[in-house]
């Protein structure tokens, strides 16, 4: 029977008893219980999983844990994970009150690609890959309204893109969810030719990945 | 909470009913190669685009020096060159390998 990891909490009872709590220095991995034999793509598998993690960020914020991480027992996850328990630690702490939400749009007008074969340095093909992608943006008027109606909802928010989609995450009080959502709401009202997803709540995951800077 | 304007695309891109995963690999003698060839393709690919987007996110962060921005981009055009070659050895095209991976939007 292996564990595999779903989140880092900052106490014993935002887990249990929900699911099996596991300690990891000074914090709680939520865990479940999977047969050795059973492989982690399983379908039901991951539907279950994703209920236990809904309900697990019904009791508390934690910090997601990417799917497919599993351990044996207490000290093969303190080799794996405990190197980062401090950082962590500092986010459960800042971010107790907050969740993550997610809207995901598609480009107004994507860019072209750049062609590997016009550029002769790594670098000069990484930079233009990055001016490309990062020149795309959302529907102009979509997204005055957002600045205007969801971000200054959220305690901290951070723009990505991709040649696909222009994705803002969003870091919000648990209390302003009602707000976020009646402002979701406006903006499917008002904006019937932008597709677009907003989604959430969700654990602490883009503003506590490593590539992220407060 | 989900809200979206868009719920038949929602629905279609959440379903993952992807011609690219065939639900059955045919063990014709004379296709299967192909076929298993254009899943394991696909997945690569759909590898090879995630380390491409970790690499733009790293540089956005600005976590990356000059030496890591010029060896990140040898290998992603490494990669990239090397895909070409095997898409051309199977015969696929870049419409083959295009894996939706849930709303709004497909691995192109």
């Amino acid at each position: 029977m292996k564990s595999v990891i779903l989140g880092i909490h900052l106490r014993e009872e935002d887990v249990e008893p929900v699911t099996k709590a596991m300690r990891v220095a000074d914090l709680f991995a939520s865990t479940v219980g999977v047969d050795d034999d059973r492989p982690l793509a399983d379908r039901d598998l991951l539907l279950e999983i994703a209920g236990v993690r809904a309900k697990l960020l019904d009791r508390a914020t934690f910090v997601a844990v990417r799917y497919g991480l599993s351990v044996r027992d207490e000290s093969e996850l303190a080799t794996k994970c405990g190197d980062r328990t401090a950082k962590w630690r500092e986010l459960l702490i800042a971010h107790r009150e907050e969740v993550e939400m997610t809207l995901k749009a598609p480009p107004a007008a994507p860019t072209a690609r750049p062609d590997r074969r016009d550029f002769e340095s790594g670098s000069a093909y990484l930079r233009a890959l990055y001016a490309a992608t990062y020149a795309v943006d959302v529907d102009a008027k979509f997204r005055a309204r957002i600045e205007e109606t969801l971000v200054p909802r959220a305690t901290q928010h951070r723009w990505m893109r991709d040649n696909t989609s222009v994705e803002l995450a969003m870091l919000v009080r648990r209390s302003d969810l009602d707000a976020i959502r009646d402002a979701g709401e406006e903006l499917r009202r008002d904006f019937t030719s932008v597709p677009f997803l907003l989604s959430g709540p969700w654990p602490l995951e883009v503003f506590a990945s490593d590539d992220h800077q407060q | 909470m989900i809200i979206s304007n868009e719920d038949d695309k929602l629905r279609e891109s959440l379903t993952f009913a992807e011609p690219a995963i065939p639900e059955r690999i045919s063990a014709d003698p004379e296709v299967v190669e192909n076929g298993l060839a254009k899943l394991v393709l696909s997945i690569i690919e759909l590898v090879r685009r995630l380390l491409e987007r970790q690499a733009l996110r790293r540089m956005d962060a600005g976590h990356l020096s000059d030496a890591e921005i010029e060896r990140l981009g040898s290998a992603l055009m490494k990669l990239e060159q090397k895909m070409e070659e095997m898409k051309k050895v199977f015969g696929l095209t870049d419409d083959d390998l295009n894996l939706k991976l849930g709303p709004v939007k497909s691995l192109d």
